[in-house]
């Protein structure tokens, strides 16, 4: 019962503290969704039905993996890095600032360190959550509401094939693996912030994405939301089923450091700084 | 750091940390409360091995470097919402401690335009309301006027007669030397007498 309370408490403050950016957010999706339909408009694919899948696809395609022998320059996939800026804006400074505050007087009335992490990571998962249901929203006004993609439609405006993709396919890869995906790099970074600091974690995070974007590779986990690098339209891309796995030992083993590291926690150590 | 400090104290007395700063009293209160992972010896509280058998004492009262608190509620809402995490203290005790710190519970004012004094007041409302065994002081009489000294002491002797065993750190030497049944002075991290 202690813990659904702590957890409330999580819920509440840390919605609270990211209201501003939950906007932001949403101005950034709208972004995207103009962007959406200007490229629909560009390509005089207006008239043409198209579905919420589609528009996932629109968010998620990325780029094609980057060959530094091929003479073109290195860039970054821009939608696809700044959704993940932005959740990694979400996460950043709620726990450190909790951990430096009001953070002990809770801990203190839990009695246990590690009850402080675990609300910290549900705390978290309603964070990507909240964070995806955003996307989701404007997903739903950008199509109709299908969980199959117009293959036309993706073929005539971005060159890809998903002919191939089953509906499981299409669900795993545009709905379920960038959620598992978000999880695992928002766990890692609030672990980073309690070992390292909120804004050291955000820069690594940073750093993690462009090697990422540069380098394919399973455990760049960037890689997963990003179509293009899919084992479904770029052979030896990222298998789908192998990357679930992957992200969710990734997630398992963060939580488990993370409550390794809170019970040796030096707490209102950075406080003095 | 903490160098070979080894100290019994007993409930019902009050313990005076002396010193000048950085000299390590902090550090002993944080040790003790189970904030610090030890690298080396054992701060056990009634039997029980401070990070090895429990987190934390289980009956303490934290009064370190000015807690924060929830800045758009008010130092009631902010001590109700911590009573509800430890159960079994009820609401007109939260507002008997608000009280007997010279405290409205019913000022609408949020914790943001509280004074340093009224902040100092709640932080010590929160480390006393659930009459805690052990209760940690960290400069409890900083931007306090005379007469919130004076309630805070009246408070701090009521919880020692009570049973409760005190530590206090103070820069006041009068002031410590009033409170405590014993001081101990501390330098370099070590307890000099």
């Amino acid at each position: 019962m202690r813990f659904i309370r702590l957890c409330c408490y999580d819920l509440r403050q840390g919605f609270y503290k990211n209201l501003g950016r939950y906007l932001f957010c949403g101005i950034l999706f709208a972004a995207f969704t103009l962007l959406f339909f200007r490229e629909i408009e560009r390509n005089y694919l207006s008239g043409v039905t198209r579905s919420c899948v589609d528009y996932l696809i629109f968010l998620t395609r990325g780029v094609i993996e980057y060959n530094p022998e091929s003479g073109t320059g290195f860039e970054i996939p821009l939608i696809w890095f700044l959704q993940n800026i932005m959740l990694s804006l979400l996460v950043s400074n709620y726990v450190t600032e909790d951990l430096e505050k009001f953070g002990i007087q809770l801990m203190i009335r839990m009695r246990r360190k590690h009850a402080w992490w675990f609300s910290k990571c549900v705390w978290l998962f309603s964070t990507v959550f909240a964070f995806h249901m955003i996307k989701i929203i404007f997903a739903l006004g950008s199509g109709t509401i299908s969980i199959q993609a117009n293959a036309d439609f993706n073929e005539r405006l971005y060159g890809l094939d998903v002919r191939g993709m089953s509906r499981f396919d299409l669900l795993l890869f545009l709905w379920i693996l960038p959620f598992l995906t978000s999880l695992t790099l928002a766990l890692f970074q609030m672990y980073l912030s309690l070992v390292l600091s909120a804004i050291y974690a955000f820069i690594l995070m940073i750093g993690y994405l462009v090697v990422s974007a540069f380098y394919l590779h399973p455990l760049l986990i960037g890689n997963n939301t990003m179509l293009l690098r899919s084992a479904f339209v770029y052979t030896g891309g990222i298998d789908v089923k192998k990357a679930v796995v992957i992200t969710m030992v990734l997630s398992l083993l963060v939580i488990i450091f993370g409550y390794i590291k809170t019970k040796r926690y030096d707490i209102l150590e950075r406080g003095d700084v | 750091m903490l160098d070979h400090i080894s100290l019994e104290m007993e409930k019902g007395k009050i313990y005076g940390l002396r010193g000048i700063n950085g000299s390590g009293k902090t550090m002993l209160m944080r040790a003790i409360a189970g904030l610090l992972h030890l690298t080396e010896g054992k701060v056990m509280v009634a039997g029980k091995t401070i990070g090895k058998e429990i987190s934390f004492p289980e009956s303490l009262g934290l009064f370190i470097e000015s807690p924060a608190f929830i800045s758009r509620y008010t130092g009631h809402k902010n001590l109700l919402l911590l009573a509800e995490l430890k159960e079994g203290i009820a609401t007109f005790e939260v507002e008997e401690t608000l009280k007997n710190v010279g405290l409205d519970p019913g000022d609408r004012r949020t914790y943001r335009k509280y004074s340093l004094g009224m902040k100092q007041r709640l932080g010590i409302a929160c480390a006393l309301m659930e009459h805690p065994e052990l209760i940690l002081l960290d400069e409890p009489f900083n931007a306090l006027d005379e007469s919130g000294v004076a309630q805070i002491r009246e408070l701090i002797i009521k919880e020692k007669e009570r049973g409760a065993l005190i530590i206090l750190s103070c820069h006041d030497q009068a002031e410590l030397e009033s409170l405590s049944d014993e001081i101990f002075y501390m330098r370099d991290g070590k307890i000099l007498s």
